[in-house]
Order: C-alpha cells, then sequence, then structure tokens
C-alpha cells in the first residue's frame, strides 16, 4: 500500500469530510431517535401511572364517596366547635372560668404562650393546605381531689373552641397542714397543655 | 460508479476503447509519437472520471520460473524484489505469480516472475497518465489473461498451448495447470489486418512447431507427448485454420469459435476476425487479474480514488445503517406514542366518569385532597393524645390491693419514648418529655409514694409491700411497670442504711421508706 502524502490527504478531504459528516448525521439521527424514544417511553409510562390511577379512582369513587360524606361531616363539627378557624382565647378564659365557677374548683393560675406552629416532632405528616397551630399553656390549681383536676380537663375537651392535649400533669400531695391554711386544698397539679387549632392557608 | 476503459498497446499504437455492458466501443487510435502522446493526453482530460485498465501486447516481455524458500511478510517482499531486480534489471513494470507450495522436499515456493522489459515504449503514455491524473488500474498483458480464458473452455489437459491473433501478431503462450509460464508474440511479416485467413493460419502452424521446440529444449514438455494446441479462429475462418493446422505426433490442434468463445464470455460485440483482442480486452473489464505491471506511483490516483470511494461508501454505509437504527426507533416511538394515545384517551374517558359522579358528591369545604390530608392528620392528633384517667385508673386499682401504700406525687407526661423518666435522678422528678416524634405514643406515669414510717426498720415489709403493689399494678397486662427506686439500696454494690429504732432512746428520726414506679402503656 502506498503511503500516504500531505497532497494525498488534500485530495481526499472533501470525502473525507463527506464520511464524517455523514457518520456524524446518523449519529445525530440516532441520537435523536433515542431521545425521542425516550421521551414517548416516559410519557407513556405517565400515562398509563395516570390512567391507572384514574381506573382505580373510578372503582373506588363509592367507597370514597362515604370517605368525603364522613370527612366533611367531621370537618363541619370541627369547624362548629372553633377546633378549625381562628382561636378564640376570650372565648377559652370565659370557659376557664365558667368551669371553675360550675365545678366550684380552687385557685386556678395559667398562662398562655403566644400561638406558633405546631411542633412537627409532636406531630409527624402534611395537610395540605391546612396548618395546626397550638397555644401552650402552664397551668397550676390547687385540688381537693385528683378528680377536679380529670373534670376540668374533660370539661375543657368538650367544651372549650379548641383541641385539648394535655403534654405531661404533675400531681403532687401537699404537706399535711398546709392544705388546711390554703382553702382546704389536698393536692397541687401543674399542667402544660396545648390548645389546637387549624386554618386553611391563604393562598395568594 | 465510474466507467471502465481499456487501453490496448502494442508496438505500433495505443487504441481506446469504451466498455459498458459487455460492448466495446472505440474511441481513439493514437500512434507512437509526440502527437499521439498529445492527442492521447486530450483524449484522457475529457475522460478523467474513468478507471483506465492498460493491455500491452507487446514483444518484449519476459518470464521466470523459480522455487524460493517459504518466507512471509517483509522477508518474503524483500526476497522478491531482489529477484525481479536480478532478473528484470531496470523495469520497473514487473510483477510475479505465485504457483503455491511443493508438494514434497522443502515445499519451496513456485514464482513465476514476469516484466514487461522494454518500458520505453510503454513511458510516454504512463506519463500521460499521470499529468492527466486519471485512475490507473493497472497494467497487463495477455498472458496474465489467459488463465481465465482457458477456464471457459474448460479445457482438461494439464499442458495446453494457446495460440491466439492479435493486431501485435502471433501470441502463443503456454499453460501448465491452467498457469501461464510462458508466452512470445511473433510479429506477422505483414500486418494482420491485410493478411489472409490462410497466411494468419500458416503463421499459427509454423510458430506452433517453433515454440515446441523451444519448450522440449525447456523440458516443459516432454517429446511424444501431444501438446494441446487451442487456436482461436474467427468462425468464416475456421475451416481455414483447420485445414492448414495439421495434427502431429506432438501437437495436437483444436480450433475454437472465436465469437462462440465471445459469447460464453459475455462479449456482446464480437470480433470481426481472428484478432481476439476485443475477448482480451473483455475479460480484462470484467475480471482483471490479480497480478498487474504497474507499480504504485503509477496508479497513485486510482489508489486515490478507492480510498475516497470507500470513505464515501462507509459514510454512506454508515448513514444508511444509523438512519435505520434511528427509522425503527422511530417506528417503536410512533407506536408507543399511538399507544400513550389510547391511554389518554382510556384515562379522560374514566376522569369524566369520576367527574360524573364526583358531582353526586356533597359540596366540599376544600379541595377532596386537603379535606383527606387535614381530617387524616387530625386523626393522628387524636391518635397522640391521651387523657389521665386510664392511668389514674390503674394506679388506684393497684393501690385497693397496696393498702399500707400512700402517693406522694404523680408525673404523667406524654411520649414516643415509653422509658421517658425511667433514668430518675436523686432530689428530681422528670416532668416535661423529651418527645422526638414519629413512633407511637406512649401515656407515662412516674408515680412516688411512700410506706407508713411503722416500717422503717422492716425491710422485707417494704420490699413486700412495693412488690404487692407492682404485682397488682402488672395485672392491667397492657401497662408497663418498672420499679425506678426502691425504698432501700437492696444490691450488694450500694450501702444499707438502718431506718432507726421505734420508741428507743436513741435520738435517730425515723424516715418513711419511699420509692417510685415507671407506668406506661401504649396509645
Amino acid at each position: 500500500m502506498m503511503a500516504m502524502s500531505k497532497d494525498d490527504f488534500r485530495r481526499i478531504r472533501v470525502s473525507l469530510a463527506a464520511a464524517l459528516l455523514m457518520t456524524v448525521a446518523g449519529a445525530a439521527f440516532v441520537a435523536g431517535s433515542l431521545q425521542y424514544l425516550q421521551t414517548e417511553k416516559k410519557a407513556n409510562r405517565d400515562e398509563v401511572a395516570k390512567a391507572r390511577e384514574t381506573k382505580s379512582q373510578l372503582s373506588r369513587a363509592r367507597d370514597e364517596e362515604q370517605e368525603l360524606k364522613q370527612k366533611i361531616a367531621r370537618f363541619n363539627q370541627l369547624k362548629a366547635a372553633g377546633i378549625i378557624g381562628d382561636e378564640q382565647r376570650l372565648d377559652w378564659v370565659e370557659q376557664i372560668r365558667q368551669i371553675k365557677n360550675a365545678r366550684k374548683l380552687l385557685d386556678i393560675q395559667y398562662e398562655l404562650a403566644p400561638q406558633h406552629a405546631l411542633d412537627p416532632t409532636l406531630l409527624p405528616g402534611a395537610s395540605g393546605s391546612f396548618d395546626f397551630y397550638a397555644s401552650t399553656m402552664q397551668l397550676k390549681m390547687q385540688l381537693l381531689h385528683e378528680e377536679d383536676l380529670l373534670n376540668f380537663l374533660n370539661d375543657l375537651r368538650t367544651q372549650t373552641r379548641a383541641f385539648i392535649r394535655v403534654r405531661n400533669c404533675n400531681v403532687e400531695r401537699l404537706p399535711a397542714g398546709q392544705g388546711e391554711r390554703n382553702s382546704g386544698a389536698q393536692l397541687h397539679a401543674e399542667c402544660t397543655l396545648d390548645w389546637i387549632t387549624l386554618r386553611e392557608r391563604k393562598t395568594t | 460508479m465510474p466507467q471502465r476503459r481499456l487501453l490496448y498497446l502494442d508496438a505500433l499504437h495505443l487504441g481506446a476503447f469504451l466498455w459498458r455492458s459487455g460492448m466495446l466501443h472505440e474511441e481513439g487510435r493514437f500512434p507512437p509519437g509526440e502527437q499521439g502522446v498529445a492527442a492521447f493526453s486530450e483524449y484522457l482530460r475529457r475522460r478523467a472520471g474513468s478507471n483506465f485498465y492498460l493491455l500491452a501486447d507487446i514483444v518484449e516481455e519476459g518470464f521466470q520460473l523459480e522455487a524460493l524458500p517459504h518466507t512471509q511478510g517483509a522477508d518474503r517482499k524483500a526476497l522478491l524484489a531482489r529477484k525481479l531486480g536480478q532478473y528484470f534489471y531496470g523495469s520497473p513494470l514487473a510483477t510475479t505469480i505465485s504457483f503455491g507450495r511443493e508438494k514434497t522436499g522443502r515445499r519451496d515456493e513456485r514464482v513465476l516472475f514476469t516484466a514487461l522489459t522494454r518500458p520505453p515504449l510503454l513511458d510516454p503514455w504512463l506519463a500521460a497518465m499521470r499529468q492527466a491524473e486519471v485512475a490507473l488500474v493497472g497494467v497487463y498483458s495477455l498472458p496474465l489473461l489467459g488463465s481465465a480464458l482457458l477456464k471457459k473452455l474448460k479445457s482438461t489437459h494439464p499442458k495446453t498451448l494457446l495460440v491466439t491473433v492479435t493486431s501485435a501478431g502471433v501470441r502463443q503462450s503456454f499453460f501448465e495447470n491452467g498457469q501461464i509460464r510462458f508466452s512470445r508474440l511473433s510479429p506477422l511479416a505483414t500486418a494482420s489486418g491485410t493478411s489472409s485467413a490462410k497466411e494468419v493460419a500458416s503463421a499459427c502452424a509454423i510458430e506452433s512447431t517453433k515454440i515446441l521446440q523451444y519448450l522440449l529444449g525447456q523440458r516443459l514438455v516432454t517429446r511424444g507427448a501431444a501438446l494441446n494446441v487451442v487456436v482461436l479462429a474467427h468462425p468464416t475462418q475456421s475451416a481455414t485454420f483447420v485445414e492448414v493446422c495439421r495434427n502431429t505426433d506432438d501437437l495436437q490442434f483444436q480450433v475454437v469459435d472465436l465469437h462462440e468463445l465471445s459469447r460464453a464470455c459475455g462479449l456482446k460485440s464480437p470480433p470481426v476476425d481472428s484478432r481476439s483482442e476485443p475477448l482480451f480486452l473483455h475479460l480484462l473489464a470484467q475480471q482483471p487479474p490479480r497480478e498487474q505491471f504497474a507499480a504504485a506511483p503509477e496508479r497513485r490516483f486510482y489508489h486515490l480514488r478507492q480510498i475516497r470511494t470507500a470513505l464515501l461508501g462507509g459514510g454512506a454505509l454508515a448513514l444508511v445503517a444509523c438512519l435505520s437504527f434511528a427509522g425503527k426507533q422511530l417506528y417503536d416511538a410512533m407506536d408507543l406514542h399511538g399507544l400513550t394515545e389510547e391511554t389518554h384517551i382510556q384515562a379522560n374517558a374514566d376522569a369524566e366518569k369520576y367527574a360524573a359522579i364526583q358531582l353526586t358528591f356533597p359540596p366540599l369545604p376544600t379541595s377532596t385532597e386537603n379535606l383527606r390530608a387535614a381530617m387524616n392528620r387530625y386523626d393522628e392528633l387524636v391518635k397522640r393524645t391521651a387523657s389521665l384517667e386510664p392511668l389514674y385508673i390503674a394506679i388506684s386499682r393497684g393501690l385497693q390491693e397496696a393498702t399500707r401504700v400512700d402517693l406522694d406525687r404523680i408525673d404523667w407526661l406524654v411520649s414516643s419514648n415509653p422509658d421517658e423518666g425511667s433514668q430518675l435522678q436523686e432530689g428530681r422528678t422528670p416532668a416535661t418529655p423529651t418527645d422526638k416524634g414519629g413512633g407511637p405514643m406512649s401515656a407515662i406515669a412516674i408515680v412516688s409514694a411512700s410506706l407508713p414510717t411503722a416500717m422503717a426498720n422492716d425491710q422485707r415489709g417494704q420490699l413486700e409491700a412495693v412488690n404487692n403493689f407492682v404485682a397488682s399494678l402488672r395485672r392491667d397486662t397492657s401497662l408497663k411497670v418498672a420499679v425506678l427506686r426502691l425504698p432501700f439500696d437492696i444490691e450488694s454494690g450500694k450501702s444499707l442504711k438502718s431506718g432507726g429504732e421505734l420508741g428507743s432512746n436513741s435520738t435517730t428520726t425515723l424516715t418513711q421508706p419511699k420509692f417510685v414506679l415507671h407506668l406506661s402503656r401504649t396509645l
């Protein structure tokens, strides 16, 4: 085979360029077609998944109707109970006073901290466009009997316009004689409560 | 595909032919000399895109057969080049034909060295071709094409003398086992075109007798064994050839019809007389032999054309392959697109049905997803919330059987860690949960209690009272009970103190035995 000179290369350069051009064009066609096929495959996968979901949704439609009815009823119930919506601190204060009077409870002292988003470690998970808020209350009570505390907490749960979650509650027997000096109290209780409400995020 | 053009060179002229679909068209006839070469150059200039094959039919052609030690690669190339130089010094138009290795002995390779030994005869024509930068496929001679012709004749004789008439004269080529061994051209006394059939036939017969003597002298044939002589003759002259070329003890003539042979070879423009160069030119165009005489520089433009063709062919092949592959991918993609469309239509139909069902749903306060998410999370909140009562009731039931136990303090909390508060530290009871979230929640109560002072020195009784209380609590199987602190340290590794003597004169103050329990229940 004859060795190629520079002049020979000059003479074949057009053919070489054409061959390269054809190869590159072919490769581009292959790459383009592969890309197009991948896009179509992905579109097909997405569409199949969507169709499966729709079919499943359709087959579950009647069950879902029941479920939604229950959830709507629950939602309306919570809304009526004031758990869904802005917190009503004034109502809460009045309700505490009413419970105290009704139960003839001894001294009740409390401090309600500013409202904050509910700690996600307490309640993990997502809640769509609804946010959970908590106002933490430090509660101190003098009790004749532990039942006073249980009744008070039960009344809070059933009568106040918030969801009450007791975090902790420490009840201690008062030393003998100290109770008589303090209106006959036998026990001292210190509790931490979360007053939880939820409301929908406003979309701008 | 470039056109094939054939050049026939003899001592008197250079003929140019176009070969197309088995037909030969004469395009020019150029005499030696400056004028002829100039006309040839002009001819080449107009046909630069063709591939040219040069067939030399000249007297000056040499043949040498030699058995060489078997070599390969560069060694073989060098050996053959040296031998060619020895046999045909000064002629660049030389080549070798390998006849294969011998069956016996050292198994040497038999190589025929052949050359056109008068380069000046070809030089002007080759120079014109180089200057015109046309693609010269190769330089060939008639003997190199004889093997192909004999194959068409299906000759079974091991040794054959092929006698052909051309414009240059009478050529006699000797073949052994179908391979060329020797060839000789004898110019006719008168021009072959003007010679009578009888004169040509006589020349064939005479030259055959002459060459037989040479072959006998070279021991290429043995005396007494009749040599098969194939003579090609025009059908109108066959009778004359048969009449003149009489068989002898040493020569057996076989007059072959040139037209019939031409047809068998696919030549559609048969020779007009007994001159057979059209047949040889046709064979050259149809199936050029591997061996040819031109050196690499003479074939440079043919090589460049081959490279260009290979590049374009390779590129085109790559393009076609890529297009085929891409086409298959596109076909698959289109197929998939159709399926996707069908799925989309089906999904839309299902969605419409679902939407129709949704219309029957009660009005939603928010979107379905948000309602579901909010209510599910609220349910989770409810699950993670506990009231004090269950643990208080459990403690109360335990106390019914442990009458000597008095409660001092209950620290109640909710935590995802069921052991929260079990690491009790002296003088401090944990009351604040350290909730990490995530797992199931537990309600926990850390119960601090005491026993009557009267039991201060009755450690066994204290232990029994605590154990009874724990046992009664554990009757509730959902409750996990652990003793965090006993009224006294019973472990060998800790110090044990007395509780003092009741009613003795000692000044020691009796202390109430105290203990701490840890209760937990998973919500």
